[in-house]
């Protein structure tokens, strides 16, 4: 592997460690499933709502 | 005294690994020299000549990434071969178009597939040859299936996707985002650690944008995308 002309010598410390389990070692790391991006073509997601109340109107003279 | 690190967060760049395996699944090796990246567990550089901290100045030794995606996809990369953005810490040697350093951990990988269509076993057969320049290496292995790219997921705890082959025509279109992904890989390691949404839905966003432009370039009648 070409990485051309070396320029200088870094010492590089993160704050947090790149390895999953590094800073949490007794929580098993996790991968999140890829969740698609909506597109303008992908389907309207339903919402869902609790079934609507039918209002039961008062009397007049109330 | 103890004198103050240069950078507090790691650099990443792109490099390729050959997909192994052992006894507990699947595992990612170096290309060059016969050495395992473990699981979970930063891959720390030594030296064949004796160097007692790799990387050092006046040797070849450490791990190696390149700057830009362009570099890598110059012979391009075909089944059996991982390509990936790693994180680069501990000493570091830095040069024009990549790094060598002393501690190592991918961020995210990409697993090419072969692409079916316009496959040509010559050429496929050509191309590992001029990517694995490691002695007593087998033939090229059959494209690695979806339990496979799971289960390198889970061993390493880091997303994999499957893309098509990646020839050098590639190259142009994709070093952009491929550049996008790695700085934001890098710059929002620590907020994604801690749990931030914002910089996770980034990241995603960007590995998304690299597939998309991936995606666009396979053959219509070639094998759908695996996601692990």
């Amino acid at each position: 592997m070409r990485i051309g002309e070396q320029v200088r010598v870094l010492d590089v410390e993160p704050i947090v460690d790149p390895v999953p389990d590094g800073d949490f070692p007794e929580r098993p790391a996790e991968v999140r499933p890829l969740v698609p991006r909506p597109t303008p073509r992908s389907k309207r997601a339903e919402t869902p709502r609790p079934p609507r109340r039918r209002l039961r109107a008062l009397p007049a003279d109330a | 005294m103890t004198e103050a690190p240069d950078l507090a967060a790691p650099l990443t760049g792109w490099r390729l690994w050959l997909l192994d395996s052992d006894d507990e699944g699947p595992v990612l090796t170096s290309p060059v020299v016969a050495s395992r990246w473990p699981a979970r567990v930063a891959t720390t550089a030594s030296c064949r000549a004796g160097c007692e901290r790799p990387p050092a100045w006046g040797c070849g030794c450490g791990l190696y990434a390149t700057t830009h995606l362009d570099c890598l996809l110059a012979t391009g990369v075909t089944a059996g071969v991982v390509l990936g953005c790693t994180a680069l810490w501990g000493r570091v040697v830095e040069a024009t178009e990549g790094w060598r350093a002393e501690r190592g951990y991918p961020l995210v990988l990409f697993a090419p597939t072969v692409d079916h269509r316009n496959r040509s076993d010559v050429a496929q057969d050509v191309l590992w040859r001029t990517l694995v320049r490691r002695p007593g290496v087998a033939p090229q292995p059959d494209p690695p299936d979806d339990a496979t790219l799971r289960a390198l997921a889970r061993r390493y705890a880091v997303p994999v996707h499957a893309v098509p082959t990646l020839r050098r025509a590639h190259a142009g279109p994709i070093d952009r985002l491929a550049t996008v992904l790695r700085d934001e890989a890098a710059q929002g390691l620590a907020a994604r650690r801690l749990g931030d949404g914002h910089a996770r839905l980034r990241f995603d966003r960007a590995v998304e944008d690299l597939l998309d432009v991936l995606d666009r370039q396979r053959p219509p009648e070639g094998p759908p995308p695996i996601l692990a």
